[in-house]
């Protein structure tokens, strides 16, 4: 009995090592912390300078495949130049915004050369007026694709959750 | 000190401690979802800030019924509406001058006062779906989320 208990530790050892390993180097892995690193750029600290703001949203081109399609809430964009663009033209709250994407479930396909991300995208700030933190969140489809080693996104589109007549 | 933490008899201070642990984390990751309400939509029922539970069996034994404030989730159970239901299943819902009307007929909501007066088509249900608006309707009708929610993504009964 003493002598199997070291053997069945090694083993659940080694399983939750393989795991682990398996997890690391996924691609499922590699698309969540791309998908945050992505929330990271679009959010923004509080009383962001302009010149900051531009610095940040310019590291979103990195994300974005040049063909990227994004529909949102009625606008549609067909390029990542036109995105970024838009996006350009977005002024944060002074309290800043931070973006985050939760409940993100991740489908990679078969040929591992794309998948596809359902997500809540949240937002939180703050209002001007009152200071009370504030919350807005979209459902979103997003199709993303390996481009030179990297996962960029391919597509996006908001969903509402609510189907309004 | 560890004895005043601990008691007497370790041991029983160790399993009833693991027991609560347990039956926390079953209550409120499975059955009790905390909720933290942000916004107005649901004025005067919920204030912003307020804190609420989403009872998630609710609904095993019997459908949502009218009038049940509901916790529904987007992508996942993370971001949640809160609204209330106004039609079920297969009825047809209508706003006119900022009444629901049920199947053409008045809808009573006590729990809504503050009203603005929208007009919204007739919209017929489907099998399993539900139509749910905020208590709050005093905003313009395109401020305020509310509309069909299908059946899966009503995740529970909102306790108090």
């Amino acid at each position: 009995m003493k002598r199997i208990v070291p053997i069945v530790a090694l083993v659940v050892l080694a399983a939750v090592g393989a795991a682990a390993w398996q997890w690391y180097f996924s691609d499922e892995r590699a698309i969540r912390s791309r998908l945050g690193g992505l929330a990271d750029t679009l959010s923004m600290p509080a009383n962001t300078t302009d010149i900051a703001r531009v610095t940040r949203l310019a590291g979103l081109r990195k994300y974005f495949a040049d063909d990227v399609h994004v529909r949102f809430g009625g606008q549609e964009v067909t390029s990542r130049d036109s995105l970024l663009a838009l996006v350009s033209g977005w002024a944060p709250p002074p309290g800043g915004v931070t973006v985050e994407f939760v409940d993100v479930q991740v489908t990679v396909d078969p040929d591992g050369a794309s998948a596809h991300a359902y997500l809540t995208a949240k937002v939180t700030g703050r209002d001007a007026r009152t200071g009370e933190p504030t919350i807005d969140a979209r459902e979103a489809n997003v199709a993303m694709a390996r481009r030179d080693g990297d996962w960029v996104l391919s597509s996006a589109e908001s969903e509402d959750t609510l189907q309004k007549p | 000190m560890l004895r005043a933490v601990v008691g007497s008899h370790p041991r029983a201070a160790l399993l009833r401690s693991a027991a609560l642990v347990a039956a926390a984390v079953v209550i409120f990751g499975f059955v009790l979802k905390p909720v933290r309400l942000e916004g107005i939509s649901m004025l005067p029922t919920y204030k912003n800030g307020d804190f609420d539970f989403a009872n998630r069996l609710a609904y095993l034994w019997h459908e949502p019924a009218r009038g049940d404030v509901v916790a529904i989730r987007m992508a996942g159970p993370s971001v949640l509406y809160v609204k209330r239901i106004v039609g079920l299943p297969h009825e047809t819902v209508e706003i006119v001058a900022g009444v629901v009307l049920i199947d053409s007929e008045p809808l009573v909501e006590p729990a809504v006062v503050l009203k603005a007066p929208w007009t919204m088509p007739a919209v017929t249900l489907g099998d399993r779906e539900y139509f749910v608006i905020g208590d709050n309707r005093s905003m313009a009708m395109r401020n305020h989320d509310f509309g069909r929610a299908s059946r899966d993504r009503i995740i529970g009964k909102m306790v108090f």
